[in-house]
């Protein structure tokens, strides 16, 4: 395979950070800076409309009775329309409601970036130039390769026990990656399964929107729930309290 | 020229406000053949299809009370299309409208069965990993995990 280079940027946005990855061929340049604005203003905008923490975002409008109408934007609709979906998918599992009120926090992100990546980034998967490009943020990742390109994205599950460890690692071309757990801030997720058996539930698919709800789904349902519903259909990884991987199922 | 254009515009776009505000304002009983209008125009995509609007609600009021339903928007779920309570200009409530070619459940699994990228086992704390999927949700998680170590050391 010919030389590649890798360029990464950090940004920060929703208050976390996010590295937007670009794979170069090696006798060519790119200059990422304009892509990586445009990303990052995406996500911002994101953040001001959806955020949970502040008080003018559409959501927190939208839980005090307080949206008009005029503000319940296509992308509020879809939010909505998306989150809904994944509770019934999900056998609600994925809840969109906390506390009783709607809170869509735990799609946004993946949604987002996912959004980002289809805008800013596929377009530009098709030209020599770029081979891959990938965005990660805190744990959600959306990856791309060009058609021509052999090359393929190494991606890692941190262990949850040790977050300088890898779990386990896998190769993505276009796909998606979602990490869902409790070992940084503790529980976030309410629990169907009493038991609480995960600590830590991993989702490999196309896109990052199911791998984000399918992840999030997978901690509150536990494992036994979880592959009865998704019959095998959905690659997982899912580390129970005793750090071994449950059921893990064999990469093709 | 310039400022031929310039006045031009603004003629058009003038235009169009007027336009819009009459058909927003006085047009909305026959929401289902102006929606393209109303779509096209304003944020907020929705048609409406019943309203028990009291006719004495207030003129700036974009919409009247009653219900509206909003564009469809294709999602890779299928497409999501909502119907929204609106009183007094605020949102009541959201739902989600089903669609008979539904399959349920199935769907929304098998429509990611089968990937199409190849998963291959690496070796624990490979130097050739690139990307790192944890639970990490701040900042302050990030600095010190591996996926921060890693973008560091490609400089």
């Amino acid at each position: 395979m010919a030389e590649t280079k890798l360029i990464t940027k950090q940004i920060i946005a929703m208050e976390m950070p996010f590295s937007v990855k670009f794979v170069v061929a090696g006798d060519q340049n790119f200059h990422a800076t304009l892509t990586v604005q445009k990303v990052t203003r995406y996500l911002q905008h994101i953040d001001q409309d959806f955020s949970p923490f502040k008080a003018t975002s559409l959501v927190c409008q939208f839980q005090r009775g307080e949206l008009a109408a005029a503000d319940c934007t296509a992308e509020f609709q879809e939010v909505y329309g998306l989150v809904m979906r994944a509770q019934e998918a999900t056998a609600g599992g994925f809840d969109p409601f906390f506390r009783g009120q709607f809170d869509p926090t735990g799609i946004v992100k993946g949604w987002a970036i996912q959004n980002a990546f289809t805008r800013y980034l596929q377009p530009l998967l098709t030209n020599e130039t770029l081979v891959a490009a990938a965005i990660n943020g805190a744990g959600d990742i959306q990856t791309g390769v060009s058609a021509m390109t052999t090359f393929r994205w190494q991606v890692g599950v941190e262990d949850p026990s040790d977050r300088q460890q890898l779990l386990t690692g896998f190769q993505l071309g276009n796909g998606a990656m979602a990490t869902s757990g409790t070992s940084r801030h503790g529980e976030h997720i309410v629990r169907q399964d009493v038991q609480r058996t995960l600590q830590q539930a991993t989702i490999i698919a196309r896109d990052l929107i199911t791998a984000d709800i399918w992840a999030t789904a997978a901690m509150s349902m536990g494992p036994i729930a979880f592959n009865r519903l998704t019959a095998g259909r959905l690659q997982s990884i899912l580390v129970d309290q005793s750090n071994q991987i449950v059921g893990e199922e064999q990469p093709c | 020229m310039k400022r031929l254009i310039q006045s031009c515009l603004a003629l058009i776009i003038t235009v169009a406000i007027i336009i819009d505000g009459y058909l927003l304002f006085f047009k909305n009983r026959n929401a289902t053949a102006q929606s393209t209008t109303q779509t096209s125009t304003s944020a907020a995509s929705f048609s409406q299809k019943a309203s028990s609007a009291s006719q004495s609600s207030s003129a700036r009021q974009k919409y009247q009370n009653g219900t509206y339903t909003g564009k469809a928007t294709a999602t890779q779920w299928g497409d999501v299309q909502v119907q929204t309570v609106i009183k007094n200009g605020k949102i009541t409530s959201v739902k989600v409208l089903e669609y008979p070619n539904d399959n349920g459940h199935d769907k929304e699994i098998n429509a990611q069965a089968l990937p199409t990228y190849k998963a291959e086992t690496l070796k624990k704390q490979s130097a050739k990993i690139q990307l790192v999927s944890g639970a990490s949700e701040t900042y302050k998680g990030f600095t010190g995990s591996l996926q921060n170590a890693l973008d560091q050391a490609e400089g």
